[in-house]
């Protein structure tokens, strides 16, 4: 076999092992990447995979158990419509959970009871890392 | 600060000048603007640290991340905890490198001298034009703040000290061998001249983003609470992609240098990573991708997307214009099995790693563009994103085969295939690989995927070091200190399979557990006995911190007594948790303060015992060590 060939074989033999692992992985562990609207518009057919959401926690609708690490709140989508949902959480509660912090939940939706069983959360403040002085004065 | 403000725009004025440096007779002139540049950043920078250090809150990047409280090492820090100050280090590091350069190729023919510093120069002030116009360090606030916001306490850890600039050094460093790999082109020098001038800057960059990836796993490590040090989170795949590419560019350099081959192989790899240094600031930076380390969205991103197509555009017109020089004249004789076919299948393990953990990072924006695209003929569908398991699962076999490669590559012959010498000599690698996949499948653990893991690691690990003992008896000891590079390079792989070790370990076999207890009360982990004590109230320099002593016990013996805290730091609303950790050889102990209540009585605490994870760092350790004595090799022989 010439070194031509012998190049060819060898490129085509990766390119399709990595398009192969590429395709298998993402059948098997992608999930949606939603907006709460777009859970609720068509929830039956997202659950074949898993979601991952992200919304603003609603102030006043936490309902926090610190010893069980159960966490019930509602969020909402900021960008998009507003849609409402409520999301059931059982786990580690994040050093940074608290109302009107931004959040990115992953799980399914319940539909019997009408609420989101998240498997992870992560919480994402605006402010994390860059805080607006400015809206910080004003608000002290 | 005006002044500042002056100096800074005026910096970013010289690299218009500075670009002159590309031609001839301009070298000179262009060295005096590259020293002014210099000066001009280097004040900057010490007026934005004094600005930090007295806490001059009239300027927003001051009274973003800084307050009163805040200790002094966490205030200088502060210089590259943000956005905008961290581009104006990022500058500062290449203007720093640019004079080292100048210093070292002052004999150097004027041409390939002036492209290297043109390359660093062009780069530097596309941070400065950054600094300047889109994201000022130095913008003032139209008051001033009593007191500044303070920086996160997730980022008050000695870890904030270190590894980021760690990280920049290993970001800006790839910017010097990328203006020799230029500098060689545009003089139309296609031997390998300019691989043996930037080697040592190669392995500088190398060493020094490995060091930055491994201090931030240990930060979040110690920092974040959840008992791991990696989590494929978009900024972490940001910082190993260049990584990735910079490991095969210098394997393939060698091959450049060594046996004038891999030539074009080893310019796009340098120039992939140089670029995937870019693309990761830009994924970190631009808010593109929704991650918990994301800084905040800002216009930044289209100047590095520009930046990105430009210089890429740019360089591939440069290498095809020069494709020729490249070309392997001895093509005939390449064997896959000699050392620079094994170093050729790597790089292309190297390279279809960096890509599947590329597109699994950049799915959301990669699904949702092809959605956009066919949505015009009528496929609708949603937004995908993948996690943990998916970077797992494809970067499993990638890993099980450079980890092979990294045992057997060293092996083989250059320029001949594999015979039965080879066979012979990767026989005690072979036994101990299947000896200690037994052993470990006799004490139960049967998991397919470790069990393999760990075989080819060991069988990496024997070949090595039959292959230094071999070495050794034919040539006398000595053969390890004059043959350093090699030696060397062979340590940095003994440094890689202890690393696999201690993350097939921890991540297949980590134990966790919780417990809520009443102080005083007690509970049992595997083979330790856990006391809680009583809940104890500390007052730290800016925050007050409670913490619940756990006293370990192992088969009666009392082993050691920590602390797990949670700290509420004045500014912040939330409890901050600070973990305890017990590290031994064979394994740490992970402690975390998860809950507790004075009045109803209780602590939870959680344990996370996380085998082998000490060896992550002694191998990390051991890599660097490794890469450094391959420098000091170079420098022998010149």
């Amino acid at each position: 076999m010439n070194k031509n060939k012998k190049f060819l074989v060898a490129t085509a033999v990766v390119v399709i092992a990595i398009s192969f692992m590429l395709f298998s992985g993402f059948k098997s562990e992608g999930v949606y990447y939603l907006t709460v609207g777009e859970v609720l518009h068509n929830p039956e057919k997202l659950n074949q995979k898993g979601m991952r959401v992200s919304g603003e926690v609603i102030a006043g609708t936490i309902t926090k158990n610190t010893k069980e690490r159960h966490l019930v709140f509602d969020i909402v989508d900021v960008e998009e419509g507003g849609a409402v949902m409520t999301v059931d959480y059982k786990g580690i509660i994040p050093d940074t959970f608290k109302e009107e912090i931004h959040v990115i939940i992953e799980g399914n939706y319940d539909i019997e009871n009408k609420k989101f069983i998240a498997k992870t959360l992560l919480t994402k403040c605006p402010s994390k890392y860059e805080v607006d002085p400015e809206e910080e004065a004003a608000k002290g | 600060m005006l002044l500042a403000l002056i100096t800074g725009a005026g910096a970013s004025y010289f690299y218009l000048t500075g670009m002159r440096s590309e031609n001839k007779i301009y070298d000179k002139i262009g060295g005096y603007f590259l020293i002014a540049q210099t000066a001009a950043i280097s004040v900057a920078s010490l007026i934005l640290l004094l600005a930090l250090v007295t806490s001059n809150f009239k300027i927003e990047y001051v009274a973003q991340y800084t307050d009163l409280a805040l200790p002094m090492a966490y205030k200088l820090s502060a210089f590259w905890a943000g956005q905008a100050g961290s581009l104006l280090f990022w500058a500062l590091l290449l203007v720093l490198f640019a004079i080292v350069e100048m210093v070292r190729l002052r004999n150097s023919d004027s041409r390939y001298k002036s492209s290297v510093l043109f390359v660093i120069s062009v780069s530097s002030s596309f941070f400065l034009i950054l600094t300047c116009f889109v994201t000022n360090p130095f913008a003032e606030l139209g008051f001033t703040p009593q007191d500044g916001v303070g920086m996160n306490p997730l980022l008050q850890n000695p870890g904030m000290i270190y590894h980021p600039p760690t990280l920049f050094l290993g970001y800006a460093g790839f910017t010097v061998p990328l203006g020799h790999a230029i500098a060689s082109m545009m003089t139309g020098d296609g031997s390998n001249l300019w691989v043996k001038e930037s080697r040592g800057w190669a392995i500088f960059t190398w060493v020094f983003l490995t060091i930055g990836i491994v201090l931030g796993g240990q930060w979040a490590y110690v920092e974040l609470g959840w008992g791991g040090y990696w989590a494929w989170d978009p900024v972490e795949n940001a910082s190993l992609l260049p990584w990735i590419t910079g490991t095969a560019y210098l394997h393939s350099a060698l091959i450049y240098e060594q046996r004038n081959k891999l030539k074009i192989w080893t310019h796009t790899l340098l120039m992939t990573s140089f670029i995937l240094c870019i693309f990761g600031t830009f994924l970190t930076r631009s808010g593109v991708i929704d991650s918990v380390h994301s800084f905040g969205k800002s216009s930044l991103g289209a100047f590095f997307v520009v930046f990105m197509i430009v210089s890429t555009i740019a360089y591939a017109i440069v290498l095809f214009s020069n494709i020729k020089l490249y070309k392997d004249p001895e093509e005939k004789d390449f064997h896959f099995s000699s050392r620079e076919g094994m170093f050729f299948i790597a790089n292309w393990l190297f390279l279809g790693l960096m890509v599947v953990v590329l597109v699994g990072t950049t799915m959301p924006l990669i699904s949702q563009a092809y959605y956009a695209v066919m949505g015009v003929f009528g496929v609708v569908g949603n937004k995908l994103t993948v996690n943990i398991p998916y970077f797992n699962k494809v970067s499993t076999p990638f890993f099980i085969l450079i980890l092979l490669f990294a045992g057997l590559a060293p092996m083989a012959q250059y320029g001949k295939e594999i015979g039965e010498s080879f066979y012979k000599k990767i026989i005690p690698g072979v036994i101990a690989a299947l000896a200690s996949m037994v052993i470990m499948y006799v004490k139960g653990y049967t998991l397919p995927i470790p069990l393999i893991l760990t075989g080819v690691t060991t069988l990496s690990l024997a070949t090595i070091i039959t292959r230094i003992a071999i070495s050794i008896k034919n040539n006398g000891p000595k053969v390890v200190l004059t043959q350093r590079r090699h030696y060397g390079g062979l340590l940095v792989h003994i440094g890689v399979v202890i690393m696999a070790y201690g993350i097939i370990a921890s991540s297949f076999y980590n134990i966790k557990d919780e417990h809520v207890v009443a102080p005083g009360e007690s509970f049992t982990f595997g083979n330790y006995e856990m006391q809680v004590g009583e809940l104890t109230v500390n007052q730290g320099q800016n925050f007050t911190s409670v913490y619940a002593p756990v006293t370990v016990t192992e088969n009666g013996k009392k082993i050691v007594t920590v602390a797990p805290e949670r700290r509420f730091y004045e500014k912040r609303e939330e409890a901050w948790a600070e973990v305890a950790i017990y590290s031994k050889l064979k394994g740490d102990l992970y402690f975390i303060l998860a809950s507790y209540s004075k009045p109803e009585n209780y602590i939870g605490i959680q344990v996370v015992y996380e085998p082998l994870l000490v060896w992550l760092w002694i191998g990390c350790g051991i890599m660097c060590i490794g890469a450094f004595y391959t420098v000091t090799g170079r420098r022998k022989n010149a």
